[in-house]
């Protein structure tokens, strides 16, 4: 009988595939993003920015910083497992992953971890970028990255999800065009609670991606618009149950096996 | 001692929008042997794709058991998945990457080493003539080039069982007589090999037991001589010198009368007892004979008449 291989192996084999698939279409992958927030910063940070006065004590520039860094988090690990699992589930490569023996919970942290990566690699280019502008330093490190951890994992766990549910190219890209998008502006990217009124301060309230883009915020510049700890709570109690649900339909082979 | 072992194996497909349902395996249970050549047939649609797929776990069966090796595809997967290398019928390659990178993953996914992947990659690449390929992507390759390639992938962590699925369809003559000596080789080895094909005369060069499946069930298993020694319906041609009619002792005998020519059609194993009850009556009767010849059967005509057979009952 066949000796036993590392345990490890396909699962770092699937994660490296997973992550260097990136790097192959940049023009997809890398550049679009990075070019959009040059953009905004620009336009925003730079041309608007300069006629705005300091928001909560920073420059505006400034401010509008973290929520960027959270949109391009978001869309990079959200984006790489959906693309991935997508394009592997249509042109049925994906057979490879499932006649390898990884285990159901390697297959899914392998997916979960390199769009963490992509995430991250876009946030720091994020970072990267409005340093060519300004002086950015971090205020408290260690809520920032937890932060940062906790919501890469929740997209990439989206991602994973809506990857596997779409038959279409269309589908993939609702949740992201009609969810996310949206949700990320109305999230207070641009504004401070104060400074809207009316239905945008009610869906801002309640919106998840609000929390988010404050605990960021705190985390790289000190400022914040909400509560931090109740943030957390809440990205842990939902990164749990996306997990979960994630985790499950893997091993069931939902839309992966026949 | 058994590589496969599959008890009640069904899978039922169902097609939600018509609310049909599709029994494309249906109640099967066959064991493959450790170290056999296991030819698996049968026309289009009778199963054997989604029976590989329940064996590989491609496809979630709906009830019964499957053993790889001891381990159930199930609730052993890992263990079982180890075991087995499977060339598809249907080529799919991971779009990114070039040849060798394509061959360096599968060997990851089974847990090898990036380097003893690449040296394991080389060998057989070189082996298969596609060495000059490997920084190739996959859509620069043939179609026979790409079936070639698959039968690599599915040799590179060296599985025990390697299941084939129609790996020779698309390969030209010279190709598909190398793969058919690198399958006998493979198999001196000690290699289990399970072989789809529709050519039936490749099951009947390198097959050591045969399995034909028709709509879901299994019809036939048996080793390879056997079958062709159990069906095979050989024809007696006796050609005479003169047309004469033919005395009513003929009618014992299974045949066909024209142009001075008498073709019988006998059971393998009766051949010579009615060859010789032929010549006879036709002796006696001072009938005389130019020439006679005996055509043997083969696996496709068995083949073909077991199917029709079994669709017409
Ligand atoms: N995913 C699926 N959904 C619905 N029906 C399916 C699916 N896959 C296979 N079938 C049906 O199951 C039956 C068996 O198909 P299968 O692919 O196993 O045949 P096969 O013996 O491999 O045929 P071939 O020689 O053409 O490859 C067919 O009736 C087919 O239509
Ligand atoms: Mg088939």
């Amino acid at each position: 009988m066949k000796t036993k291989t590392s345990d490890w192996i396909p699962f770092y084999t699937l994660f490296k595939r997973e992550f260097l698939r990136f790097f192959k279409v940049p023009n997809n992958t890398i550049f679009p993003q990075l070019i959009t927030v040059l953009f905004y910063f620009l336009i925003f940070g730079i041309a608007i920015g300069s006629r705005i006065k300091e928001v909560s004590g920073v420059s505006y520039f400034l401010f509008i910083l973290p929520g960027l860094f959270v949109q391009l988090l978001i869309n990079g690990s959200y984006s790489n497992p959906s693309g991935s699992l997508y394009v592997a589930r249509n042109f049925g490569n994906i057979t490879d992953i499932l006649l390898a023996p990884i285990s159901y919970i390697q297959f899914t942290l392998a997916y979960i971890f390199a769009g963490m990566l992509r995430g991250f690699f876009l946030g720091l280019g994020t970072i990267i970028i409005a340093m060519l502008f300004i002086n950015v330093s971090i205020h408290h490190f260690w809520i920032l990255i937890i932060y940062c951890l906790l919501i890469s994992f929740v997209f990439a766990c989206f991602g994973i999800l809506v990857g596997l549910w779409a038959e279409t190219w269309e589908q993939l890209n609702i949740f992201i065009n009609f969810v996310v998008t949206p949700l990320t502006f109305l999230g207070g990217v641009f504004y401070t609670l104060d400074m809207v009124s009316g239905t945008i301060a009610t869906i801002t309230q309640f919106n998840p991606i609000f929390y988010m883009i404050n605990g960021v915020r705190y985390g790289m510049i000190g400022v914040q618009d909400g509560n931090i700890y109740l943030g957390l709570i809440f990205l842990v109690i939902i990164a749990s149950i996306l997990f979960m649900i994630t985790y499950k339909l893997i091993q069931k082979g939902y839309h992966l096996r026949t | 001692m058994n590589s496969i072992e599959i008890q009640g194996l069904v899978k039922k497909f169902t097609i939600k929008k018509k609310k049909e349902e599709v029994f494309a395996v249906n109640n099967i249970s066959f064991n493959i042997k450790k170290g056999e050549i296991f030819g698996f047939l049968g026309p289009n649609g009778a199963g054997k794709t989604t029976t590989i797929n329940c064996i590989t776990q491609l496809s979630n069966k709906t009830s019964g058991k499957i053993l790889v090796n001891g381990h159930d595809v199930e609730k052993q997967y890992r263990e079982a998945r180890n075991q087995i290398g499977l060339s598809p019928q249907d080529l799919t390659f991971d779009p990114y990457f070039t040849i060798l990178e394509i061959l360096v993953y599968q060997g990851g996914y089974f847990g090898m080493l990036k380097k003893q992947a690449q040296k394991r990659a080389e060998k057989l690449l070189k082996q298969f003539e596609l060495w000059e390929k490997r920084k190739s992507r996959i859509k620069q390759l043939s179609g026979g080039m790409k079936r070639k390639l698959s039968i690599i992938k599915a040799m590179m962590h060296k599985p025990e069982i390697l299941i084939l699925d129609e790996p020779t369809a698309a390969l030209d003559v010279d190709s598909r007589y190398e793969l058919w000596e690198f399958i006998k080789k493979l198999n001196e080895q000690g290699i289990t090999i399970i072989l789809t094909t529709h050519y039936i005369e490749e099951a009947e060069k390198l097959a050591d037991r045969i399995a034909i499946i028709n709509k879901g069930k299994i019809i036939k298993l048996e080793e390879k001589e056997k079958i062709i020694e159990d069906l095979s319906q050989n024809k007696i041609t006796i050609y005479l010198k003169e047309d004469k009619k033919l005395p009513k002792e003929f009618n014992q005998l299974n045949y066909d009368y024209k142009d001075k020519k008498i073709i019988i059609q006998t059971p393998k194993k009766d051949q010579n007892k009615n060859l010789r009850l032929a010549l006879k009556i036709l002796e006696e009767q001072k009938i005389e004979i130019e020439n006679f010849s005996v055509d043997q059967d083969n696996l496709e005509n068995i083949f073909r008449r077991l199917i029709k057979n079994e669709n017409q009952n």
